[in-house]
């Protein structure tokens, strides 16, 4: 074999080498193309499915074990065929790079989702040159926005809200879905005022009953009673 | 010897799949490889370029596949025989289409990459871990204590 073979021959040896670890990569090329339940779902095919999906979602930082939501968020999505609404919010400072959806899953149900990662509240922080009591300033700031929002709907949509529940915190990536039952009779609210089926178990949730507020800012109320709890669990 | 070309004005190349098939590939639709690309800019493309990873059917589907995207470009008609071709084998034989992906893959084909990807993806889309396992002849590594374990850790995706 002449040097020119013998380079050319080690060269398909690299190749064959990398070949061997591109199975990895192969297997991201496919889950990219997927919505995030068939994501999850492949982990289950095997271990190098499994692996490489992982470390795909955790490159790409859309899964960690504190942000899991962002992808919920966008699973969701997939499902009900959520439209985005709001794509550019203008005069919200803090939700000017969130992702807003809307959309509504039965007759008396909307869905709203924020996605709003963590990484996004620390670019507003950086931007804002923040100490941690501006940080917490800007959170503060983020749920005004999001009462307005709420105000913003009701007049919008021209639907009075009459609970709404949210899952996802801070600690889980920023990403908030919102339920939001809507009404427009007036006695389902009242009804609810006497204690309707709340989640119990946090703090502002207990305060919700004080104070309220007009109908359609019924639901900016409870938002607003987040952002003013000392004990809420949002500010720990 | 395997000829795919049509046209005797172009340069041929002369390619050997791993089962020993030499095929002899127009230069445009070889060049759609970065692997053969990069071999030819290395002047190893004067003898014939071996594929190891190839099988000689493999390589005679990536080439179809390869001339039918060149085609395809502005041509829906060709996008859309080009994409029943590859629904029917990934029906058929999905094993066999999973053998195709990993081929352009291992020849770095990009643009066709991305579309047996995205047709793979879709095939996939909404099937049990255990059904693609089948569909891919993948084997089942997972004891079932690992198997909870991953369950438990993506709980909250399912809740």
């Amino acid at each position: 074999m002449s040097d020119s073979s013998a380079i050319f021959e080690d060269k398909i040896r690299i190749q064959n080498s990398k070949a061997m670890e591109l199975g990895n990569d192969l297997i991201v090329q496919i889950v990219r193309w997927l919505p995030f339940k068939s994501v999850i779902d492949c982990r289950f095919v095997s271990k190098r499915w499994c692996f490489s999906i992982t470390q795909h979602l955790a490159l790409s930082g859309k899964y960690d074990p504190c942000g899991p939501y962002l992808h919920k968020a966008e699973y969701l999505l997939g499902l009900i065929d959520g439209k985005q609404c709001y794509p550019k919010v203008e005069n919200h400072t803090i939700l000017r790079r969130a992702k807003v959806y809307l959309f509504k899953a039965q007759d008396n149900l909307i869905k709203l989702l924020f996605i709003h990662g963590m990484n996004e509240f620390e670019k507003d922080a950086e931007d804002s040159k923040s100490s941690d009591a501006s940080f917490i300033s800007l959170k503060k700031k983020w749920f005004e926005n999001l009462a307005k929002l709420l105000m913003d709907m009701t007049k919008r949509f021209n639907i009075c809200i009459k609970d709404w529940d949210r899952t996802g915190t801070t600690s889980s990536g920023g990403a908030i879905i919102l339920d939001i039952h809507c009404c427009c009779r007036k006695h389902d609210l009242k009804r609810r005022k006497r204690g309707g089926p709340m989640v119990r178990d946090e703090p502002w949730h207990q305060q919700s009953t004080v104070g309220m507020c007009s109908v359609p800012e019924y639901g900016a109320w409870r938002a607003w009673s987040m952002v003013h709890s000392s004990q809420a669990l949002w500010w720990k | 010897m395997a000829s795919t070309s049509n046209s005797t004005s172009s340069k041929i190349i002369t390619l050997r799949s791993s089962d020993g098939e030499v095929f002899e590939v127009e230069e445009s639709v070889a060049l759609e490889s970065n692997l053969i690309r990069r071999m030819m800019e290395d002047d190893c493309a004067n003898n014939i370029i071996p594929l190891p990873n190839v099988t000689a059917p493999i390589f005679y589907l990536v080439i179809e596949h390869c001339k039918k995207h060149a085609e395809m470009k502005d041509n829906k008609e060709k996008k859309k025989e080009l994409r029943s071709q590859g629904e029917e084998l990934l029906k058929s034989d999905p094993h066999t289409y999973s053998n195709l992906m990993e081929a352009v893959n291992y020849l770095d084909i990009k643009s066709l990459m991305d579309l047996t990807a995205q047709w793979l993806a879709d095939f996939l889309k909404g099937k049990s871990p255990r059904l693609i396992r089948e569909l891919l002849k993948i084997k089942n590594d997972f004891t079932p204590e690992e198997e909870a374990e991953i369950l438990e850790r993506n709980r909250w995706a399912f809740d």
